[in-house]
């Protein structure tokens, strides 16, 4: 009898024996503690008397000293036993997984957030297989880059810093969608010229797939006591994987609905505060009719206006437009309407006002945040009105039947360009003048055929309701925006002021 | 997405862009480049608007933005073939009183050379 101990790549012992076919039944089955399987590798022609078979042990330790190839009594009870013994374990294994997965579901079903979920899976998983550390990593669908991992989940059983999936790792489970088994990483051909942490010796990756997608990867590293990973840990690994993808999709998707709660909440709040930076009542004074009005495109915008009382005769009137919606508009928005109100106690006149803010503006951003703004300076006694417009759309002065005024002079909009100096003018309002200040929302909006408005429909609406107050005059321009945009949604904040003279 | 491509006559250099100019980043790279040359001597630069398709404030800012680093390195640059809605929207903000705009590269070479 010839009997040859080899290592077989899954971590088991293979015995490769050779007997004569006369003592086949003398092999001592018995002697192993746990072979799972007994097959009959080939069987050579009668005539040389030769069988060669391969015992397949589970692990190094079930070899007994007793598993000598010497001449020990085998028989037909022995190879009986020996495959009751095989089915018994294979029984024993199914019912240990059964009861992993049982356990999972409940540790599941008792956690309560995306990231308990998945430590619970990997807890479970790493105690499943023996390994030392497990991650799950999730796949961020709206990155440019592929794999890009969302959430790690990390559970560790060994003093190892954690490892990462590497971004060739995660490329390979993305193309091909399948478990893998990696023994020694580092010589792995598949993975030639990718660095792995040095003290990766065997990794098994199972992908998380949810309705033929992959929305993330688990990876269980290093086995104890320096084995590998076997077909069944994969086995195991992939059932688990199939069941949790859709518990992890569902845990993150609720996780995400309740971060986007949270931020419209935030959104809420920031309009709020918005709101109540703008004038929450115009100023009332005597032979004026003043009204102002800002709806943003978004939640909360970038457009804003506000009247400030400097003495007892003088009133500063500002609407500026700053680039940009939303959250970042609002945040310069709020800024610039503190540098505006600070520099217009400091400046005697509307031209020093802006040429301060602009620099402090644009000192505090990037050159493509800048603002438009027209801001000028009301004598309530004299009705003179001294302005300067910063880029803004002209503000229009409607006075008698003639064509309006356009109050141009000014510079350039500020924060975009350093140490500009700004022009000024100052104009009188007679009896019955109406001064409209509007942000191109209003001759920007579009209806479903793309045509804008137009500064023409505006002065026409005007012109035809002049004798309206200055609030119903400001009801009718959006009133007709609105009809004009029809279902074509606001694109851009709508602000307008009007200022009429009644006496 | 905006590009461009680089092209010198009578010592100044065209910088035909063209696409969207909607992003800081669009320009980014073209400024450090053109801003790198400004060590070597004085340079004379010709933005050609002709096939830019759509230009928002962030784009306009984000020019201007170039304009000054090379202005104030001693730059001289100017723009020309804005189209109708460009050349509204830089006649509102009064950008057009800062900057230098021609009707084509050509007038644009002619006053360069003055």
């Amino acid at each position: 009898m010839d009997c040859k101990i080899i290592q077989h790549r899954f971590g088991r012992i293979l015995i490769l024996v050779k007997i004569a076919a006369s003592s086949f039944h003398k092999f001592p089955y018995a002697a192993i503690k746990s072979p799972i399987h007994v097959s009959i590798f080939s069987t050579y022609p009668k005539k040389f008397d030769i069988i060669t078979f391969v015992v397949y042990i589970l692990n190094k330790c079930s070899v007994s000293t007793g598993a000598q190839c010497k001449g020990h009594n085998m028989n037909s009870e022995n190879i009986a036993d020996n495959s009751l013994q095989a089915e018994n374990i294979k029984l024993r294994r199914a019912v240990e997984e059964l009861s992993i997965l049982n356990e999972l579901a409940r540790a599941i079903g008792a956690s309560h957030s995306a990231e308990e979920v998945m430590r619970t899976i990997v807890a479970r998983s790493l105690k499943a297989v023996n390994a030392e550390q497990g991650v799950i990593t999730l796949i961020d669908k709206e990155s440019q880059q592929p794999g890009k991992t969302l959430i790690r989940s990390v559970a560790s059983s060994s003093e190892h810093q954690p490892f990462h999936a590497n971004q060739s790792l995660m490329g390979w489970m993305l193309i091909n969608k399948k478990p893998i088994i990696i023994d020694h990483p580092q010589h792995d051909t598949r993975f030639k010229g990718v660095t792995w942490d040095e003290s990766i010796c065997s990794l098994v990756c199972v992908p998380l797939m949810v309705k033929s997608q992959m929305v993330g990867v688990m990876t269980l590293y290093n086995k104890k006591q320096l084995e590998t990973f076997t077909d069944e840990d994969q086995r195991l690994l992939s059932i688990i994987a199939g069941q949790s993808a859709q518990v992890i999709e569902n845990a993150r998707l609720y996780e995400e609905e309740k971060a986007l709660i949270g931020m419209k909440e935030e959104l809420r709040l920031a309009y709020d505060i918005q709101m109540n930076l703008l004038p929450k009542a115009p100023p009332t004074i005597p032979g004026y009719d003043i009204a102002g009005m800002s709806i943003p495109a978004k939640n909360v915008g970038g457009d804003y206006f506000d009247f400030i009382l400097r003495g007892r005769d003088e009133l500063a009137i500002c609407l500026a437009d700053i680039t940009g919606k939303g959250m970042p508009a609002a945040l310069l928005m709020a800024n610039l309407q503190a540098t505006i109100r600070a520099q217009s106690v400091a400046s005697a006149s509307a031209a020093p006002c802006l040429d301060h803010s602009n620099n402090l503006l644009y000192e505090s951003t990037d050159s493509e945040k800048f603002a438009t703004i027209f801001y000028g300076l009301l004598n309530c006694q004299t009705h003179q009105l001294n302005y300067s417009n910063g880029g803004h759309n002209d503000p229009l002065l409607f006075s008698g039947k003639n064509a309006p005024q356009r109050l141009r002079t000014g510079g350039i909009m500020l924060g975009a360009l350093p140490n500009m100096s700004y022009m000024e003018e100052t104009i009188s309002l007679q009896p019955d003048d109406l001064l409209v200040l509007y942000s191109d929302g209003i001759t920007e909006a579009e209806n479903d055929r793309d045509e804008e408005f137009g500064e023409s429909k505006l002065i026409e609406l005007i012109a035809n309701h002049h004798q309206a107050s200055a609030k119903e005059l400001i009801e009718r321009i959006i009133v007709a925006v609105r009809d004009f945009a029809g279902q074509k949604p606001q694109s851009d904040d709508i602000t307008l002021v009007v200022i009429r003279r009644v006496s | 997405m905006m590009k461009y491509y680089e092209e010198e006559k009578a010592s100044v250099l065209i910088i035909h862009l063209s696409g969207k100019i909607m992003e800081a980043e669009d320009l980014n790279e073209l400024c450090k480049d053109l801003t790198s040359r400004l060590g070597k001597g004085s340079l004379k630069v010709l933005f050609d608007f002709r096939n830019v398709r759509w230009i928002n404030s962030t784009g306009i800012g984000s020019i201007l933005g170039c304009l000054t680093t090379l202005q104030k390195k001693g730059g001289d640059v100017r723009f020309t073939n804005l189209s109708s809605a460009t050349k509204h929207y830089f006649h509102i903000t009064k950008i057009d009183t800062v900057v230098k705009i021609y009707e084509s590269w050509e007038e644009a070479l002619a006053d360069f050379g003055d």
